[in-house]
């Protein structure tokens, strides 16, 4: 019952430390359509995914990598739509079986941009101050020459039917399956952060992974928005 | 972000752990009171296989995403020296593997399905073969206990092992969420692997440490160069603002460690009168590695411990390669001392660092440092000795491109365009399909924008 009480209280504490649904963050220049972004790459989507369990926690590294794949697509159609030409990703898994030294080099850019992102996530509205940057090590990747380059994480869990059922009687987290996904747009020369969109999904995203692009689109909303009506 | 959520995932476990494991009081098998008959006779479950599935997932995600390093020269040696402390005999469910993961942190894991994995941070750390021996000859013994399948069974380490994750995961973050394998798939691993990677119970590493002496004994190996190994593991160039090492916060205190197989020496009698110890044959065979992953400690923002690397590399093999890796961490000191200050190492320092990177990002903890009294003093005494070194290393291979690129960031962050451009020049010249190609050359534009247009006097005195 103490326990009972404590998850109670504890849940309750959270609850205002819930991420919004849909967020954005422009860089000034994006914001104000001084800058149009017409060209991207899409890097490796990073997908972490939870089994939520009554007696334990367990990974879903297989379904992991299945939107991983998922992701990209349908990023490239929220991009596309708003004008920015989403190219082939030169970074398909035969390629970088092929090159192990880009293989590393995109792995090394994905912890660059996860150092930067502990603070991208703790203050995303500094994105709007133009605060954060990846540096000129991004161009080591863009071989495409691409105008910006595209990073994607994505954290979700799910939770089994005795989960559910449990949250039902005792309360607790289990009862909404939900995912988060990031998607920020990273300059392909100088690696300043352009824009960092975020969404929730809730359902089983697994199951259905196209059910994250209407969110995903949400959190697109205001990109190259201001550009609207100018020559690009 | 990976902080946020591995919190996040952490509370969420803890929560469903709370009501659990208060009716849990029955003691699973393979609980440290069981530990040698489980030994004896293991019988795998429906768990145990799961387990198998996802630790052969894992190892594919390890690969997939960059993090094993493929150097055929150092794997084969690895899995000699590994091969050398295995029994004769392969049992149920194992396949003895050992790859080598880019990670410049001193670790070594082993799976359950036998494969044993060597950071190349570990690598870079030890001194000789009967050192790495001591390492592969444990964690096999992790797997020939079915001490991943154990942990897993045990509700009680699976608590352990998500405080645990918390842990590492504030790790990851205070080291600017570089480099660490661990911290990166942290969130991917499943709970149970986390003791794998981050160190099983006191009694199960004891276990494995005793067993591991014996078959170094066995091998023929020196024994002595055991506790020299955790002597090592716990060394450190760097202001360590953890106060244990993070892969070692569960097992027995090294210093424990190092009493016991101390004792071991003092009371085994070797098996042979002159056991192995072979100093220059792990030189040789793991020189490349370790300037590899002086290039990783430098992305991780650990400069001091590249240096301490790359200094023994010079001692070792006076090359124009090791001269290079020299003056790449030399350089990358920027405004640092080459070991750290009495002040870095105060508890007020310490504390001003941990502030400092949890709030700011790499590029402003950078410029910071360069802001603080004695940055330009510093920089003066590791710009001279990091040109003098990459002058050495053209001096012995004049076709090093790398040398060049070397000497044209030291000339950039001294101010120097003119000379950094001429450098970069001869880089591009020299290695003109290079990968960073596009970056030198706008790094060349940048500086020839402050260099004086012909027939003006130098504005840069």
């Amino acid at each position: 019952m103490k326990a009972q009480l404590f998850s109670a209280v504890l849940l309750a504490s959270l609850w205002p430390a819930a991420p919004a649904a849909r967020a954005q963050f422009e860089h000034p220049d994006i914001k104000s359509g001084k800058r149009v972004v017409r060209s991207a790459v899409i890097l490796p989507a990073q997908v972490s995914i939870m089994k939520a369990g009554v007696k334990s926690n367990e990974p879903l590294i297989e379904e992991g990598m299945q939107v991983e794949a998922a992701l990209p697509k349908m990023i490239a159609r929220v991009m596309e739509a708003r004008g920015c030409k989403v190219m082939d990703s030169p970074f398909t898994a035969e390629a970088l079986a092929k090159d192990p030294e880009l293989k590393y080099t995109i792995n090394d850019l994905q912890t660059r941009f996860d150092a930067v992102g502990e603070q991208l996530e703790r203050k995303p509205k500094d994105v709007r101050k133009g605060r954060f940057t990846l540096g000129d090590e991004v161009t080591k990747v863009n071989t495409s020459g691409a105008e910006a380059l595209v990073f994607v994480r994505a954290n979700g869990f799910l939770s089994t039917g005795g989960k559910k059922a449990f949250a039902i009687l005792i309360g607790g987290p289990g009862l909404v399956e939900m995912v988060q996904v990031s998607v920020t747009v990273v300059d392909g020369q100088t690696g300043a952060v352009l824009y960092h969109g975020r969404s929730i999904t809730t359902g089983n995203f697994v199951k259905d992974p196209f059910s994250m692009e209407k969110r995903i689109d949400g959190s697109f909303k205001n990109f190259q928005k201001g550009a609207k009506g100018k020559k690009t | 972000m990976k902080r946020r959520l591995l919190s996040f995932l952490g509370i969420a476990a803890w929560l469903l752990f709370v009501p659990a494991g208060l009716s849990q009081s029955k003691p699973e098998p393979g609980q440290a009171g069981s530990v040698a008959a489980a030994l004896e006779d293991f019988k795998f479950t429906k768990i145990d296989l799961e387990l198998l599935v996802k630790v052969k997932q894992f190892e594919k995600y390890l690969e997939e995403k960059g993090y094993v390093y493929h150097d055929a020269e150092v794997i084969a040696y690895v899995a000699r020296v590994g091969g050398a402390v295995l029994p004769q005999e392969t049992p149920e469910h194992v396949e003895w593997r050992f790859r080598v993961l880019r990670d410049p942190m001193a670790n070594a894991f082993a799976l359950p399905n036998g494969s044993i994995y060597v950071h190349t941070g570990l690598l870079a750390l030890l001194e000789n073969e009967a050192q790495l021996a001591s390492v592969l000859a444990h964690e096999a013994r992790h797997v020939l206990g079915h001490h991943t399948y154990k942990q897993n069974r045990s509700q009680r380490k699976k608590m352990v092992a998500i405080h645990i994750l918390s842990a590492a995961g504030a790790a990851a973050g205070a080291a600017g969420g570089w480099g660490s394998v661990a911290s990166a798939v942290i969130s991917l691993i499943p709970v149970m692997v986390v003791g794998t990677i981050y160190g099983y119970s006191r009694e199960l590493e004891r276990e494995a440490d005793v067993k591991a002496f014996t078959a170094l004994n066995e091998a023929e190996y020196s024994t002595e160069e055991m506790p020299i190994t955790f002597q090592l593991l716990q060394s450190s160039h760097e202001v360590e603002l953890e106060g244990e090492p993070i892969f070692y916060r569960s097992h027995p205190r090294l210093q424990e460690r190092i009493a016991y197989i101390t004792q071991m020496v003092n009371t085994i009698r070797p098996k042979v009168r002159h056991p192995m110890v072979e100093a220059e044959r792990y030189v040789a065979a793991t020189e490349k590695t370790v300037r590899y992953n002086a290039g990783l400690d430098i992305q991780s923002g650990r400069a001091r411990t590249a240096l301490a690397a790359s200094k023994r590399l010079v001692r070792t093999g006076p090359k124009a390669e090791n001269f290079l890796a020299l003056g790449d961490a030399i350089a990358a000191l920027g405004p640092m001392t080459p070991e750290p200050t009495d002040e870095e190492k105060s508890s007020k320092g310490k504390g001003e660092t941990r502030k400092m990177l949890s709030k700011m990002t790499p590029q402003e903890y950078e410029a910071a440092l360069w802001a603080k009294p004695g940055a330009a003093k510093s920089w003066e005494e590791n710009r001279t000795k990091a040109e003098e070194a990459y002058r050495k290393a053209l001096e012995l291979d004049a076709n090093l491109a790398t040398a060049y690129r070397g000497l044209g960031d030291v000339f950039t962050t001294d101010k120097r365009p003119g000379e950094a451009v001429e450098a970069y020049r001869k880089y591009l010249e020299m290695a003109p399909e290079s990968r960073d190609r596009v970056q030198i050359n706008r790094k060349i534009q940048e500086l020839e924008k402050g260099l004086p247009k012909p027939g003006t006097s130098n504005a840069n005195p």
